[in-house]
């Protein structure tokens, strides 16, 4: 798995660091450099304020002269919370939007997925026919077909059914992830 | 794999492990200095630079670790983008743009 992770590392660095073909809409970065500054600028800001409010607080001889660093102390704490706050919110915004437009109705996918299965075991009919006659989704001018809950078919509209023999007779090949 | 190309694919976690070891020695530090000081005054710098910039740098760490967990997910769905172009049928519809 730190492999796979590690591996898809090495190949995706340097497209998460431009900007390639995407959907417009679709945030085509994870965080962009505005982002970065501003979360750099708030956590120096509450760096900074925290040292010279150690600074002043250490000068200071009495309880009550280091009651107002303190505070101060405090206040830069939470302008850096702030700060990583936003930068977590808008990096899982920007994920969150970004798996929607790419897998639209992944749920959906999966319910329908089981259902196939549970038909094949109802007919009395071997698995070589089930799988000629069982209908499969492709849109027109796609070189593929699909299972009804492949992911890839999932959320697309005006696609047709057929058996796999019209879509082979069609010159469509299977889909790679569903593999039907 | 070598350790030196662990540590540059890896970057922010490590970053983010030297942060939260930081910020625990930061804690740790300040409770001796507090715990060494009879009066409020004395001990007060010590919860300044101890306890809140020992906080201060947990903080900066989580998120360093979040922030790695959240470019994985991102790398992943590169990867999802790119079954879905091979697969032929493409992610992208028909507002299409390119963006480069």
């Amino acid at each position: 798995m730190a492999n796979a992770v590690a591996g898809a590392r090495i190949r995706t660095t340097t497209r998460t660091l431009g900007v390639s073909r995407r959907r417009a809409s679709a945030p085509s970065v994870l965080w962009g450099a505005e982002d970065l500054l501003r979360w750099v600028i708030t956590l120096g800001l509450g760096g900074i304020v925290i040292v010279v409010c150690w600074y002043i607080a250490a000068g200071q001889a009495t309880f009550s002269q280091q009651v107002g660093p303190l505070d101060a102390a405090v206040a830069g704490l939470l302008l850096a919370g702030i700060g990583n706050l936003a930068w977590l919110i808008h990096g899982r915004r920007a994920l969150g939007e970004r798996r929607r437009l790419l897998l639209p109705d992944v749920a959906e996918a999966v319910a329908h997925s089981a259902q196939p299965a549970q038909t094949v075991v109802a007919e009395p009919v071997s698995a070589a026919e089930a799988a000629l006659e069982q209908v499969f989704l492709a849109g027109e001018g796609m070189e593929r077909y699909h299972r009804p809950g492949c992911a890839l078919a999932s959320g697309r509209t005006g696609w047709t059914t057929a058996t796999r023999r019209e879509h082979e007779l069609a010159g469509r090949r299977r889909c790679g992830v569903c593999q039907p | 794999m070598d350790i030196g190309k662990w540590l540059r694919l890896q970057w922010d976690r490590v970053l983010a492990w030297a942060f939260v070891v930081a910020g625990a020695a930061a804690l740790i530090a300040g409770w001796v200095g507090v715990s060494g000081s009879a009066y409020a005054a004395g001990q007060l710098p010590y919860i300044i630079s101890g306890g809140i910039g020992g906080i201060f740098l947990l903080g900066v760490g989580a998120t360093l670790w979040l922030s790695a967990d959240l470019r994985d997910e991102w790398r992943k769905l590169d990867c999802i983008e790119d079954a879905l172009r091979e697969s032929g049928a493409s992610p992208i519809d028909t507002d299409e743009v390119a963006v480069d």
